[in-house]
């Protein structure tokens, strides 16, 4: 009898063993698996700290690199910032992360992840909308006067159709629309009642550098392309044919007047102007940027782009995304849609049904793209320019006067982003140095 | 007479103590079986969880415009695009839960599916999803409260989801403070989860 206790109690106690046991294995069990789902989650958010610490200093300005390692929340991570190119326009951030959740050095008992972002230079040509600051910064032809600088505003009944930025901040009264994503350095300024349309939402402290070098770049790509012309100015008459009509001085041609191939003119796809104004106008086939230039002390007031009439593409881009034509027009200065004809001083007649296509990405380094003498009520009502391409400029587009919310002189106008500038643009068309991030890959 | 006495007096205590042992083994049984059963819902959350995480986090990956990445917008379903596999070839992913399954012992498991560029979805019905719920917030935190399935011109709004999901056990368990409870009253070994800041960095991208 006391044998057969003692193997009961024996026998009791390790079944009640081996149950407690496997009822404590689940909770230990339990409890590594949210150890185990934890640790993955810091070591995620250790890399993402990295990779965010590491890509806000590409994207904010100063734009700096960051490499290293650095403890954080447990872990370290470790960020690293390599070219992608020769030209530096792309870099890789890769922010990698370990956490010992077990405070032990086994390697395998680690926890490791990867997060990698990729950066590029945004280029000027992917916004419809791009300016320095909401002002006005009309430059009147000829003249060396500071602009206005007064506030422009976007109101009810402005249309954005594409990418808008401004590296000041925005004005807005009413209900302005746009109808992609919005971003400014400055949280918007906004009218007492306003209530603008963001259809793709908006980001502040965003801020995108203009760097001059685009402009020299620029001029040393048209010289290296047999097409720098300097001190006069200069026309540019296109055809759909591909060929242009080179015209110097553009009232008389009594220098030079030919017509000939966009590809014999320049074999890098670059105009270049110095110390003189462009005038264009005309259907273009194939790829090219037009560049005006200042020149020094009297050449102050040159480095203009005058639009004399309708310019746009022999293959009409607005819906075809394969359209193989491009146009850039960049001025140091001023984009002007002439108003007066430049042989007679005349306003050129227009009524308020006229319309103006442009079909171009316009960049305009210290001034902005404006209707000559827009201010001046002697213009009248001018109609309508139609932009399809993009446009960035250094201060507010000035094309007319409004009165009471209504056009009271000068154009109205309708810019709308060409999608292709998204992937592409023309030959040369300046961009920023600064980065935006094209795509994060997270495990 | 007094051994009889003896094994009558021996045999009724044997059968209590075995009687009590019986019912020690089945308290510890069910106590081990409902923590298995937890340990398994919580696996199971957590794997999902791990996929969940891995898909929404490359909404948009490699998208030109990351602001028309997401097709499909429903409380329980979700549709992107995405080079999900980091291959240089665009994806449609898609999320989404299925009825409740009448075969299982749970009656409110549901299949949760995932299908990549129209290849057979892919459910798990015996990790015993029995709520998948999908929430579209905008870039100030705020829900887009439009109708379900969201319209298309609020898809692009989209800034953050909000994911909630319910696993349970696919058969009831002993409930931990009152063993007692009779197996109807019992209830399923569950975990809940939910992500409300889950944002793929790729749809939130510069302008």
């Amino acid at each position: 009898m006391g044998k057969a206790s003692i193997v009961y109690v024996i026998g009791l106690t390790l079944v009640l063993g081996i149950a407690l046991f496997n009822i404590n294995r689940s909770s230990t069990d339990s409890m590594d698996t949210y150890t185990e789902y934890y640790g993955r989650t810091m070591a995620h958010n250790i890399a993402s700290a990295g990779a965010n610490i590491a890509t806000s200093a590409l994207l904010v300005p100063p734009v700096a690199i960051v490499s290293g390692t650095d403890s954080f929340a447990g872990g370290t991570y470790t960020v690293r910032v390599d070219s992608l190119n020769s030209n530096g326009d792309s870099v890789v951030v890769v922010s990698t992360s370990k956490i010992d959740l077990y405070d032990n050095i086994a390697e395998n008992q680690i926890i490791r992840d990867t997060i990698v972002a990729k950066l590029r230079h945004r280029r000027f040509a992917e916004y419809a909308y791009f300016s320095q600051s909401e002002t006005n910064g009309y430059l009147a032809p000829g003249s060396t006067a500071a602009p206005s600088g007064v506030n422009m505003w976007k109101i009810t009944g402005d249309s954005l159709f594409g990418r808008a930025h401004t590296n000041g901040r925005w004005n807005l009264s009413g209900r302005p629309y746009f109808e992609d994503r919005v971003t400014a350095q400055f949280a918007a300024n906004l009218a007492a009642g306003a209530n603008p349309i963001y259809n793709k939402g908006y980001q502040w402290q965003v801020y995108l550098n203009r760097p001059a070098s685009n402009l020299t770049n620029l001029e040393a790509r048209a010289n290296a392309g047999g097409a720098l012309l300097t001190n006069n100015d200069v026309a540019l008459t296109f055809f759909p044919n591909g060929n242009v009509n080179v015209r110097i001085p553009p009232t008389t041609g009594g220098t030079r007047n030919d017509t000939i191939p966009i590809s014999t003119l320049t074999s890098t796809g670059v105009v270049a102007v110095k110390n003189g104004d462009v005038r264009v106008k005309g259907t273009y086939q194939g790829q090219l940027t037009v560049v005006a230039l200042k020149g020094t002390t009297a050449g102050n007031t040159k480095g203009n782009i005058w639009i004399d009439g309708n310019i746009v593409a022999a293959t009409n881009p607005n819906g075809n995304m394969s359209s193989p034509d491009m146009l850039g027009l960049v001025a140091q200065r001023m984009a002007y849609v002439t108003t007066r004809d430049p042989a007679t001083g005349l306003w050129i007649p227009r009524t308020s049904a006229s319309v103006l296509n442009i079909q171009a990405a316009i960049y305009t380094h210290e001034g902005t793209f404006a209707a000559q003498e827009y201010n001046n009520t002697g213009l009248g009502l001018c109609g309508r320019i139609n932009q399809f391409g993009a446009l960035a400029m250094a201060a507010s587009t000035s094309t007319g006067l409004m009165s009471g919310g209504v056009i009271s002189n000068g154009f109205l106008k309708t810019i709308r982003h060409d999608p292709r500038y998204d992937e592409q643009a023309p030959p040369g068309f300046p961009a920023s140095d600064s980065y935006v991030l094209v795509s994060w890959w997270e495990k | 007479m007094s051994v009889i006495l003896d094994l009558i007096w021996s045999t009724l205590i044997a059968a209590f103590v075995i009687l009590l042992g019986l019912r020690l083994n089945a308290s510890i049984a069910g106590s081990a079986d409902a923590s298995k059963a937890s340990l398994n819902v919580q696996e199971s959350l957590v794997d999902i969880v791990q996929t969940i995480e891995y898909d929404f986090r490359k909404i948009a990956y490699r998208i030109a415009d990351p602001s028309a990445a997401i097709i499909v917008a429903d409380s329980s379903r979700l549709t992107f695009l995405s080079d999900i596999d980091n291959n240089g070839t665009i994806d449609t992913v898609s999320w989404y839960a299925g009825p409740k399954l009448t075969s299982m012992a749970n009656p409110n498991i549901r299949g949760l599916f995932r299908s990549v560029s129209g290849e057979g979805a892919v459910a798990a019905p015996g990790l015993g999803v029995t709520e998948f719920h999908l929430k579209y917030l905008d870039q100030d935190g705020v829900e887009i409260s439009s109708s379900y399935p969201l319209p298309i011109a609020d898809l692009r709004r989209i800034w953050i989801i909000e994911t909630t999901m319910m696993i349970e056990s696919p058969y009831k368990v002993q409930d931990q403070l009152n063993p007692e409870l009779s197996y109807a009253d019992m209830g399923y070994a569950a975990a809940f989860w939910r992500q409300t800041r889950l944002a793929s960095r790729n749809i939130r991208r510069h302008g």
